[in-house]
């Protein structure tokens, strides 16, 4: 359910651990490279300069550019369905998606101090 | 969603901590240590700000009135996430900040009774802000009282709290595993030690601790055996609770080898 993701943890990634996500709500921060013309789908670059295809339930009603941060369910075909977006502003400082790629790999590396919630099934 | 300029929401040149004192602002996230806030009154109190996850607020435990994660004493707080609301009250603002760890949690910022603070617009939801505040609340609810909330004009500042995070949790675990980690062995058993562990305070145990590590005059300060044959009636368990709390609270820190502590004042 889309809703429900807002209020479950999600676990920043970046693109070489879609696969080991499929199904978990995740949240992705990458560059927007291309948006599909029907306005459902885009693709972002990470840090490590890998995609990630972005999928809406409707179709985009703004122009988006430059860093955006998704959070969504990671599908079956490790794609992320978005269920909610933030366009990071970059008018006084450019975002260093290389450094925030380095923490992503931080937090997964030392989950003890930076831990993710375990999920409530009711 | 309109432009807001910084100033209009939440947040001021100074904040107030717990005491009442004003403390110093808090710049652009360094890497690094957490920052220090200084309360200036008689008697030099220095708390730390502790950056954390939302996470690790809400399941921090709860005994004797303090919250702490893995054993480290969680007061003052620094969290970076999503504001996803913000209710407008008579005297308080109240915000749900989520940083994507868990659940969003709840932020309430009380305004003073002057007219300005009165006034004051919250801040716009959406978008990402540093929030300094007290955690506040019982076993099951968790509430962080506010002491400043800034709208985020640098992105960066969330790849640098999520990072300070981690560095700052681990250092604080690293403190404490090589003041603990290794004198077990040597001391015997609890239950086998000939006098009764006395029964004191421990406000009472961290004056004397604290004193003894300040006479010291040995440059690798003074370690935790001389402390137990200095404090001969008291277990090993309450020395040790003592030197975690002054570390914590930055009165002393260990040196050469985390079992010889000196003052830090």
């Amino acid at each position: 359910m889309m809703v429900e993701v807002m209020e479950l943890p999600k676990s920043r990634i970046n693109a070489s651990m879609l696969a080991q996500s499929i199904d978990r709500p995740v949240c992705f921060v990458g560059r927007l490279e291309k948006i599909h013309p029907t306005g459902k789908m885009f693709i972002l670059s990470d840090g490590e300069g890998k995609s990630a295809t972005i999928e809406l339930m409707e179709p985009l009603d703004e122009e988006i550019s430059g860093i955006v941060e998704v959070v969504g369910r990671v599908t079956a075909k490790a794609t992320i369905m978005c269920s909610s977006y933030v366009q990071f502003k970059e008018d006084n400082h450019p975002f260093d998606l290389g450094l925030y790629n380095e923490a992503v790999k931080i937090i997964h590396e030392f989950p003890q101090f930076f831990p993710l919630g375990v999920m409530q099934y009711d | 969603m309109s432009n807001m300029s910084k100033s209009e929401c939440g947040s001021h040149g100074g904040f107030f901590a717990a005491s009442g004192a004003s403390g110093s602002n808090e710049g652009p996230s360094q890497g690094g240590t957490a920052p220090f806030l200084k309360a200036p009154r008689s008697r030099a109190r220095i708390e730390p700000i502790i950056p954390c996850c939302v996470n690790q607020l809400l399941t921090a435990s709860l005994v004797d009135d303090v919250f702490k994660v893995r054993g480290i004493v969680v007061s003052q707080v620094s969290i970076v996430g999503i504001i996803r609301k913000a209710e407008r009250a008579p005297n308080y603002i109240l915000y749900k900040i989520d940083d994507m760890t868990t659940k969003p949690i709840d932020a309430r910022h009380w305004l003073g009774r002057s007219k300005a603070k009165q006034e004051l617009a919250p801040c716009p939801v959406g978008v990402y802000a540093k929030v300094l505040g007290i955690l506040r609340g019982s076993a099951e609810v968790r509430i962080l009282e506010v002491l400043q909330i800034r709208v985020l004009e640098d992105m960066n500042e969330l790849t640098a709290h999520i990072l300070e995070t981690v560095n700052a949790h681990m250092m604080l675990a690293k403190g404490q595993e090589e003041a603990y980690g290794q004198s077990a062995p040597a001391t015997p058993p609890e239950a086998a030690q000939a006098p009764e562990p006395r029964e004191v305070r421990p406000q009472v145990i961290q004056a004397d601790v604290l004193r003894l590590i300040r006479e010291c005059p040995h440059q690798e300060g003074k370690s935790v055996r001389e402390l137990q044959a200095d404090l001969g009636s008291l277990s090993i368990k309450a020395i040790k609770d003592a030197l975690e709390y002054l570390m914590v609270e930055g009165h002393i820190y260990p040196t050469v080898d985390g079992q010889h502590f000196k003052s830090a004042d």
